[in-house]
């Protein structure tokens, strides 16, 4: 029966593992912006290595969105979704003004959004090595 | 030419060409006179270290070890074995310069990563239109890097006061 627990919850674990920020991730990966989207988008993706052994350091994707009510409606609801499994976060939503922090380790995921108006930026980063 | 008239050998072209070698300034083609001039005359026995060394030199410069199997090595007198020795130096610091020049600029050589390239593998997005080169966008990169070490500290902060 112990057994029984301890597999049941690893098993748990291991599902809550998967899903943390899938919300937000899917959302993020997305292939969003381009020409004819109609509003404004910028992904920046900064890969930082190792300078003697090229080894990644730390992977941050940050996006900004102009315009876009609908998109920023649905970040905010894949933040508020995932930042419950979350080991840490902090949360104000005031009149239009919406900013999460979520974290996540093994490995550290730092993940924050800012909404303000019909500005999104959305700041997600995983750090494999703390810098020396 | 005063020397000249020392000259016990009456061969006062090679003696300036024997000078010419030692102090490095001699063409291929007097250096094959010299040593072609050597291997076929008979030469006083003063030169004979000098008859030597050209031996050596028209033979390619074998190593030592083949030297001793075949006969003795040649021993170039004290004045000489300086000017040997600079101009194989010489030799040696051109061919220094080849390889490292080679390392730097052979197109397939391995990735170093430089302040650079420490950035592989990011891009920037901007309305559909992608750009990965790391030159162009490298300040993108360390103002969204700075972004991001800013929010970890507030993480680390968030982090402290959850005892975590």
């Amino acid at each position: 029966m112990k057994r029984l627990l301890i597999i049941a919850m690893f098993a748990i674990a291991s599902v809550a593992e998967g899903s943390a920020q899938e919300h937000i991730d899917a959302l993020v990966n997305r292939d969003i912006g381009g020409s004819r989207s109609g509003y404004m988008c910028t992904k920046r993706t900064a890969v930082k290595r190792d300078p003697d052994t090229g080894e990644i350091i730390k992977r941050v994707t940050e996006v900004v969105i102009r315009d876009n009510k609908e998109l920023a409606k649905q970040f905010v609801e894949a933040f508020k979704t995932d930042i419950q499994t979350a080991e840490v976060s902090e949360e104000s939503d005031k009149r239009n003004i919406y900013i999460a922090t979520a974290i996540w380790l093994d490995p550290k995921r730092i993940y924050n959004i800012s909404v303000t108006g019909d500005v999104v930026v959305v700041n997600v980063q995983t750090i494999y090595r703390e810098d020396e | 030419m005063d020397r000249a008239k020392h000259n016990p050998h009456g061969c006062e072209h090679i003696e300036e060409l024997v000078e010419k070698f030692l102090e490095g300034r001699t063409s291929n083609s007097e250096e094959r006179e010299l040593y072609d001039w050597f291997a076929t005359n008979d030469v006083p026995e003063e030169w004979s270290e000098l008859k030597e060394m050209f031996a050596w030199y028209a033979a390619g410069m074998p190593e030592a070890a083949v030297v001793e199997e075949q006969s003795p090595a040649p021993v170039a007198p004290h004045h000489l074995r300086r000017s040997m020795a600079l101009r194989l130096g010489g030799w040696s610091v051109a061919a220094a310069v080849a390889i490292v020049l080679g390392i730097v600029l052979w197109p397939d050589a391995e990735p170093t990563y430089t302040p650079t390239n420490i950035y592989e593998g990011s891009y920037v997005v901007e309305n559909g239109i992608r750009n990965d080169d790391i030159d162009y966008i490298h300040k993108d990169i360390e103002a969204v890097l700075a972004r991001a070490d800013a929010m970890e500290q507030r993480a680390n902060e968030l982090l402290a006061w959850a005892d975590i």
